[in-house]
């Protein structure tokens, strides 16, 4: 005869336990991958952003500069001396710190820093190029130097 | 009576909610960095053939120079660029007989560069002299 007054026990088996168990583990996992990625994702994507926003703010001068420049000589392969329209002399230097330093004819230099690391100045008479080591270099034209140079 | 069944999907519901929050959250970033780095693209290819445009302006403007051309100038485009509604104007000023002023504007739908050149008669020609670009 069954016994009248047995317990009715709530509660789980180990093997039910251990499916939760595996499952929260499992979650954990996915959601701290997750998490890290999303973090790491952020600060990369403010780093390129900074980053894209600093070399733009570095290009632009040097581009007008070029582009109204008599002659370019350059010194080194991190150093070049433009002469201007105006008969001002500007300097294009990247630092041993990679900062790209600009000095104008009254000696005020203008600095930005570290996005210079590979960067190297090639030019052809008429237009600069400016190599970050990736196959195809930035091509800057001086349009004084190339209407010269297309002139009979 | 049978109790009624208890039901324990709490935890799993938030633990999942909170997966699908970080999913979307990494998923919005991504799409906002992939979106700036397209736009900035296109802004950046967009300058290089407004700059082509300005190259070709000045060599024109060297040309009408010797013409004694005055006022505004529209500079004709092949057709792809017309279709593109790109435009390239010269608008001179004369500063002496032997120096003029081009401003050369070349636009696109939602861009435009400007130079303003100095176009001055040396060695019996006219030469450019000067050139300075504006944004």
């Amino acid at each position: 005869m069954p016994c009248a007054n047995r317990k009715i026990r709530f509660g789980f088996t180990m093997i039910e336990i251990m499916a939760a168990l595996s499952l929260l583990v499992i979650f954990f996992a996915a959601s701290g991958e997750i998490f890290k990625s999303t973090v790491l994702l952020g600060s990369a994507s403010q780093n390129l952003c900074d980053r894209a926003s600093q070399i733009d703010s570095a290009l632009h001068p040097l581009r007008t500069d070029v582009w109204n420049c008599r002659s370019m000589r350059v010194v080194d392969p991190r150093f070049i001396k433009l002469s201007l329209a105006d008969g001002g002399n500007i300097s294009w230097k990247i630092d041993s710190q990679n900062c790209v330093v600009r000095t104008d004819a009254a000696g005020h230099a203008e600095r930005w820093d570290a996005i210079g690391a590979g960067w190297s100045f090639s030019t052809d008479n008429v237009s600069l190029s400016l190599s970050d080591g990736t196959p195809i270099p930035m091509r800057m034209i001086s349009q004084i130097l190339l209407a010269q140079s297309e002139q009979p | 009576m049978k109790p009624a069944p208890r039901r324990r999907a709490g935890f799993a519901m938030i633990t999942a909610i909170m997966l699908m929050s970080l999913a979307a959250m990494t998923m919005t970033l991504l799409g906002t960095t992939i979106i700036n780095q397209a736009r900035r693209t296109q802004i950046l290819s967009e300058d290089a053939e407004l700059r082509q445009l300005l190259i070709a302006g000045a060599a024109f403007a060297e040309i009408e120079a010797e013409s004694n051309s005055a006022g505004r100038v529209s500079v004709p485009l092949p057709d792809p660029l017309e279709r593109n509604s790109a435009g390239l104007t010269i608008e001179f000023h004369s500063n002496s007989p032997t120096e003029k002023i081009a401003e050369v504007e070349a636009s696109l739908p939602h861009h435009r560069l400007s130079q303003q050149l100095t176009v001055s008669f040396e060695n019996g020609l006219w030469q450019l002299t000067a050139a300075n670009l504006n944004r």
